[in-house]
């Protein structure tokens, strides 16, 4: 439990509120930039960028709100389009630069340096988790969290918890049975190859069978939890739990850090990302956040192929 | 003899914190279920998440 903090434990929770309420204010900041940066000023570099396309080829339009109508006018047609049937998609609403930005375009033929930002901010996926993480990181290891706080920022630790189960609101049945089943091919693959090459590599180093036995469930299921409740089948010492928690552990950050450029350089699909980290990623915190890094649509796809990879945990009490 | 003793204590230590991320686990389904009835109920809706974001373009 942390820092030896009892959540559920209501007289705890006075000291845990100022930290949590930190927490709060940091995450809600990091909100903030996203939605603008990430979000907002992303989109509008796409529309600047069309825009000024159009400015160079001498289409623009004669003024802004002609801009403006013309605008609403290609969504409303696109719109009539989906709700006839002829498009699958329905249209996103339009994303309308404001008049100063469309005259800056016009005159300058050039894009607005905070529309560049936020085109390259989405580049090197600067997203709210990478703020989040190495914020967190740099605050930690910097000027550290003073001792008042430090209880909080463990009560904001379940609250992914919940926020996984909300998720579902997402999902349909369809989609988790076709991504269930492709899931559970792979964590089938995934369990036995850890397990294997575990065995194999661990009687070569001479490693002891208690730490091969939790490192085996630990890596080929999802990590902590498993190793737990594999630890008294395998009679496994408190010093082989602690290297197979810290080896998940570590190897978990390692992937959450390079996982989303590894997938963004080779241009993965948010689906085929999803079942990657889904797979490779143990710890469920680490695998939220490295998905989410990269999509919505790789969470939904992760979260599926991790419920079946902890489905397997009890075959390894066997 | 020492190193039962720091077995015993590690298995102590671990059914206490499996016994409260039990616990934990309650807590996180009742505030879960709580959201999602909000949901339904149309407590939370999409201007609730929309009043969330102040800094808009």
């Amino acid at each position: 439990m942390g820092v030896g903090v009892d959540l559920t434990d209501v007289k705890q929770w006075p000291k845990m509120l100022p930290g949590f309420l930190v927490c709060l204010l940091f995450a809600w900041l990091v909100l903030q930039y996203d939605k603008y940066v990430i979000g907002d000023l992303n989109r509008g570099h796409r529309e600047a960028t069309r825009l000024l396309k159009s400015v160079q080829e001498g289409k623009a339009p004669a003024s802004y709100e002609e801009y403006v109508q013309a605008r609403q006018e290609s969504y409303k047609k696109a719109l009539e389009k989906y709700q006839q049937g002829l498009e699958k998609k329905k249209p996103s609403k339009p994303f309308i630069l404001k008049k100063e930005d469309f005259d800056y375009i016009v005159q300058n033929k050039a894009i607005p340096g905070k529309f560049s930002f936020g085109e390259r901010m989405n580049q090197f996926q600067i997203t709210y988790v990478a703020v989040l993480l190495l914020g967190g990181m740099i605050i930690r290891n910097t000027i550290g969290v003073p001792k008042i706080l430090q209880p909080g920022t463990v009560a904001a630790r379940p609250w992914i918890k919940p926020g996984i189960i909300i998720l579902g609101a997402y999902y349909m049945w369809s989609d988790v049975l076709r991504v269930g089943i492709i899931g559970l091919v792979l964590v089938v693959l995934f369990v036995l190859g850890a397990a294997i090459l575990i065995s194999v590599w661990g009687k070569r180093a001479k490693a002891d069978d208690g730490l091969m036995g939790l490192l085996s469930a630990g890596v080929g299921i999802c990590g902590v939890s498993a190793a737990v409740a594999v630890a008294p089948v395998v009679n496994a010492k408190p010093r082989d739990f602690f290297y197979a928690i810290g080896t998940i552990l570590l190897f978990g950050t390692l992937c959450l850090f390079t996982f989303p450029y590894i997938g963004k350089a080779l241009d993965l699909h948010q689906a085929v990302y999803g079942a990657w980290v889904g797979t490779a990623i143990l710890n469920t915190a680490q695998l939220v956040a490295a998905a989410t890094w990269y999509g919505h649509e790789a969470l939904l796809v992760a979260n599926v192929v991790n419920v079946v990879r902890i489905g397997f945990i009890p075959t390894y009490e066997f | 003899m020492a190193e039962e003793r720091v077995k015993g204590e590690f298995e102590e230590k671990a059914k206490a914190t499996f016994s409260a991320e039990r616990r934990e686990d309650y807590a996180v389904l009742i505030i879960a279920t709580v959201v999602v009835l909000l949901v339904l109920l149309g407590v939370i809706d999409k201007k609730v998440i929309d009043a969330i974001y102040v800094w808009k373009y």
